[in-house]
């Protein structure tokens, strides 16, 4: 580029960060946000707060479910039951349901199609008709899917953002000079030099998460971005492929015609929980219920292995007799890989590591914003000194209005989904789309005002009002039917009092922020910025 | 010295500028893709391991060749080593496949 490696790997780590910085914002704090799916789900539930569900042995909960499920959904192709846990205290079970007549048998089910049922473990009964939302799911699926177009095309998106991403770390590892120092430098009220510091404290203090996070990520897609490894040894055999990788049969055979009745769920339970030692079953698959090739697959509970490909067993439907899965020998690069895709992911994580990686996320969040603000705010007295009239070219002006709506933007549109998850009127149909809209068009009118009035008003004005909105969530939980925070507290619901303290100190870093950028603080940066 | 000729000097050492940098990030995202492949199917067929594991280790490897590669593109001293250094490491890549190919039995 220009002269020198380290001036062209600069020019690198500007360009690679800046062009997809907007989305990489969205992509970390929707991924940030996802550590606590489960929980943000049930916040966004209240008739599920009122009490958690009793523990009961595993054998009585799967029997429970598969009651349910004979009933409600006897056809279908596939069953899926989750077994409660400590963060998620419900008997989940969903179903697919059979593709209507003279459909494509193959074609692959929507996920819109699922249906579903949350049941109390102990009794089998529905649990109080929660409300229907995606809840936290939606985050998750916005991190990697995007929304409003084909999930392919969003993880092609996020994919090369993803390498922008990388390709932005590793140039801006090499173009810095003094790594360990400026873990204890921070320079404030100084203009574009704190925002320098901030920038490379965010990125540094967390550089091996944001460098494992990024990398893994594209790990959990990488057959889908780079096949050509998959095409050398497995030519036109991909469904080999998964076979292999992910242990046991593809699980795309054809139900069989003839009808048998499933076998008892619970002692294939038992017996998987004896392989392993006494550790919890997580997740049940059975494939082709009521068909004479009915399979089961019990796979481990999360949180007890670090490993995405977590230990599993399947059994033969109708007889109850194992079929594969006791001892599988794992190569060294699936394994590698399966820890991988396990640290992407950390559903291993207990509270303490969820936590820390809730934080490193957060500075990842700060690191993307530092980053995408710097840009404007170096750029701005270069334009200034050039042009007499004291405005500034299309470019810096398009940055500041992308950096208005999709940084401030975002952080108003989050809590909004909230709100319109507790104000929506419960029942009718589509609702949950009806929150997600919700959550898009609050993020597009604060994009189309900060396009229109990229300016420190603007600023104030979003932050401070993503601010209240964040910071009043436990109110707004206790004032309609969820567990506020002095019950949740109280009853040791840490999920839900979580949710709250969190939204609470969320909104009151906005809040700081906003009351930073007044009036009398737009002075400081110019007088110091003479001094340094 | 604001004459005409060093402006439009100038100007014309700008339009090459950026043509270069346009030449360059072709050569990186289109360029470093192609080596990234050419280099994940040499890996796959050369390494001594299971056929799933050889899979996964070149894949593996290859997330980390792509962005290094385009680090090297636009570290390299002008657009036109960078395409000619993207040319030599495919070509080598690419007799590394044909030998694998021709000699090594394949899978």
């Amino acid at each position: 580029m220009k002269e020198g490696f380290r001036q062209s790997m600069a020019w690198l780590h500007t360009w690679s960060g800046l062009l997809v910085g907007w989305i990489l914002f969205m992509v970390f704090a929707a991924g940030t946000a996802s550590y606590f799916r489960d929980e943000i789900t049930l916040w966004m539930k209240p008739e599920l707060h009122a009490a958690a569900p009793a523990r009961v042995p595993q054998a009585l909960a799967i029997g429970l479910a598969q009651q349910t499920l004979e009933e409600r959904a006897g056809g279908s192709r596939r069953w899926f039951i989750t077994m409660p846990t400590a963060r998620n205290p419900a008997l989940e079970a969903s179903w697919i349901p059979a593709p209507p007549k003279g459909a494509d048998p193959q074609a692959r089910p929507k996920r819109r199609e699922f249906g579903s049922a949350t049941l109390d473990p102990a009794t089998g009964r529905e649990l109080g008709a929660a409300r229907a939302t995606r809840g936290g799911d939606f985050f998750f699926r916005l991190h990697f899917d995007l929304h409003y177009m084909s999930g392919l095309w969003g993880r092609w998106i996020v994919g090369v953002c993803a390498m922008c991403m990388l390709v932005a770390i590793l140039s801006g590892v090499v173009t810095h000079k003094r790594i360990f120092k400026d873990f204890f430098t921070f320079r404030p009220a100084r203009g574009q030099r704190s925002w320098l510091d901030a920038h490379n404290a965010s990125a540094v203090l967390a550089l091996p998460y944001h460098l494992m996070i990024t990398y893994t990520g594209l790990v959990t897609l990488m057959f889908m971005y780079l096949p050509s490894g998959v095409q050398a040894i497995y030519p036109d055999k991909q469904d080999a492929f998964y076979a292999d990788l992910n242990g046991g049969p593809a699980g795309n055979a054809k139900p069989a015609p003839e009808r048998a009745a499933l076998a008892p769920l619970g002692p294939m339970l038992e017996q998987a929980t004896r392989s392993w030692h006494g550790a919890p079953v997580g997740r049940i698959t059975v494939t082709h219920p009521g068909r004479a090739n009915a399979t089961v697959n019990l796979v481990l509970q999360e949180g007890r292995d670090m490993t995405q490909d977590l230990p599993n067993l399947t059994f033969d439907g109708v007889t109850g007799k194992l079929l594969s899965g006791a001892g599988r020998e794992r190569g060294g690069a699936v394994a590698t890989r399966g820890v991988m895709y396990g640290l992407h992911v950390g559903r291993f994580a207990d509270p303490l590591v969820r936590a820390l990686f809730f934080l490193s996320g957060l500075a990842g969040c700060a690191m993307v914003a530092t980053g995408l603000l710097m840009w404007a705010v170096k750029e701005r007295p270069k334009q200034l000194k050039i042009r007499a009239d004291g405005k500034v070219g299309f470019g810096l002006r398009l940055v500041d209005g992308l950096n208005l709506g999709g940084i401030a933007g975002l952080l108003l549109a989050m809590p909004v989904l909230f709100w319109a998850n507790r104000l929506l009127p419960v029942g009718g149909a589509g609702r949950p789309d009806l929150e997600i809209a919700c959550f898009f068009g609050a993020w597009a009118i604060a994009a189309v005002a900060g396009l229109a009035f990229p300016a420190r008003p603007m600023w104030r004005l979003q932050l401070g009002l993503g601010g209240a909105l964040f910071a009043l969530l436990p109110v707004l939980n206790a004032a309609t039917g969820g567990a506020g925070l002095a019950t949740s507290l109280a009853r040791g619901q840490w999920a839900i009092a979580g949710f709250d303290l969190v939204g609470l100190g969320l909104g009151a870093m906005l809040l700081y922020a906003a009351l930073r950028l007044g009036p009398r603080a737009a002075v400081k940066p110019r007088l110091a910025g003479s001094a340094a | 010295m604001t004459s005409i000729a060093s402006k439009a000097s100038r100007r014309a050492t700008g339009l090459r500028y950026r043509a270069g940098v346009v030449s360059r990030t072709i050569a990186a995202i289109g360029g470093s893709y192609l080596l990234t492949t050419l280099s994940t199917r040499v890996l796959a067929l050369a390494l001594h391991l299971s056929p799933v594991d050889k899979v996964v280790a070149a894949t593996l490897s290859g997330l980390a060749i792509y962005p290094c590669a385009v680090m090297w593109t636009f570290a390299a001293a002008s657009a036109g080593r960078a395409w000619l250094g993207l040319g030599a490491a495919c070509g080598l890549a690419g007799l590394a496949l044909w030998a694998l190919r021709s000699f090594g039995g394949g899978a």
